[in-house]
C-alpha cells in the first residue's frame, strides 16, 4: 500500500530559496565621551567615506553628523563628565551605502522632546544644541532613526546612500 | 584642532574676533568667553570674521546665537564676516541664515553691525 504525501511535503525536494544577504564590512571606533575625541569620530568616518568615494560636500555631511551625534552624547548621555564613559561609533560599509550606528550606555532621553524640536525650526533658535543637533543629523543623512531606553542608552542609526 | 581667537577692542562700542580653525564643541567655550569678557567691557556691537574657520557644528552655532542675543539684550549686534559655504549651509539647514547679519568684509560689517 503507497502512503500518500501529505501536500506540504510534496514539493520537498525543491531547493530551499536562499536571499542573498549582503553583509557589511564593518569598521568599529571607541572614544572616550569627552569634547576633545569628537573629532577623531569625525575624522575618522569622514576618511572611511572618503575612501568610498562619496562626493566632498557629502563626506563634510557625513562628517558633521557623525560629529552632531557624539556631541549630543558627550553633552546629555552621561550624568558624570569621565574618561570611562565611551562613544561607540560602528561603520557598515556596502556597495551603495554607508550605514553608522552612534551608540552610548548613559540615561537615554525622551525621543518624543527631540520631536518637539524637529516639528518647528524656529525653536532651534533658542540655543538648544540638542535639537539643533538631531535636526542636523536628520538633514544630513538620508535615513535616521533614534532609539533610546531610559537609562539604557541611545542609539542614533543614520545611512548615506552612494548615488554614482 | 585649535581654534585661535584674536579680540580687538575698535571705536563706538564695537569689538572685532577674528577666528582660526574648527568651532566645535571642544573649541566653542572659549568663544563664548571672549564674547561675554567683551560685552561686560561695554562692547556691544560685535564683528566676528569667520574667514578662516573650516568646521563649524551645532555647538559652535549655539555660541553665535547667544553672542547675538546678549548682544540685542544691551542694545547691541553681531555681524559675521566671510563665512565659508560650508557654514552658509549649516544655517540654511537650521533656517537660520537670516538672523544674522552676514557681510563680505570688515568694513562692510563695521557699517551694517550698526544698523538694525
Amino acid at each position: 500500500m503507497v502512503k500518500k504525501i501529505p501536500r506540504k511535503f510534496r514539493n520537498s525536494h525543491k531547493k530551499p530559496k536562499i536571499t542573498k544577504v549582503n553583509r557589511p564590512d564593518v569598521i568599529e571606533l571607541k572614544i572616550p565621551s569627552l569634547p576633545k575625541y569628537v573629532s577623531v569620530a569625525c575624522l575618522t568616518v569622514s576618511n572611511i567615506a572618503c575612501q568610498m568615494s562619496f562626493g566632498k560636500d557629502t563626506i563634510e555631511d557625513i562628517g558633521l553628523a557623525v560629529s552632531e551625534a557624539c556631541t549630543n552624547v558627550v553633552k546629555h548621555a552621561y550624568e558624570k563628565k569621565s574618561a570611562s564613559n565611551v562613544i561607540v561609533i560602528r561603520a557598515g560599509i556596502y556597495p551603495d551605502k554607508l550605514d553608522i550606528v552612534v551608540m552610548d550606555t548613559g540615561r537615554g532621553f525622551d525621543p518624543r522632546k527631540i520631536m518637539a524640536y524637529q516639528k518647528n525650526a524656529m525653536t532651534a533658535k533658542t540655543g538648544e544644541s540638542l535639537g539643533q543637533g538631531i535636526f542636523l543629523i536628520k538633514r544630513l543623512m538620508d535615513k535616521v532613526k533614534i532609539l533610546s531606553r531610559n537609562k539604557k542608552g541611545t542609539q542614533v542609526c543614520m545611512i548615506k546612500n552612494l548615488t554614482k | 584642532m585649535e581654534l585661535k581667537i584674536e579680540k580687538k577692542r575698535m571705536e563706538g562700542k564695537t569689538a572685532l574676533i577674528n577666528l582660526e580653525g574648527i568651532l566645535d564643541l571642544y573649541t566653542s567655550p572659549a568663544l563664548k568667553e571672549t564674547v561675554v569678557e567683551a560685552i561686560s567691557q561695554g562692547d556691544v556691537y560685535l564683528v566676528i570674521k569667520l574667514r578662516k574657520v573650516r568646521y563649524m557644528d551645532s555647538t559652535g552655532l549655539a555660541v553665535l546665537i547667544g553672542a547675538l542675543k546678549r548682544s540685542r539684550e544691551r542694545a547691541g549686534n553681531l555681524a559675521l564676516v566671510a563665512p565659508n559655504a560650508r557654514i552658509i549651509k549649516v544655517l540654511e539647514m537650521i533656517d537660520l541664515v537670516d538672523i544674522f547679519c552676514i557681510c563680505s568684509n570688515i568694513k562692510e560689517a563695521l557699517e551694517k553691525v550698526k544698523v538694525r
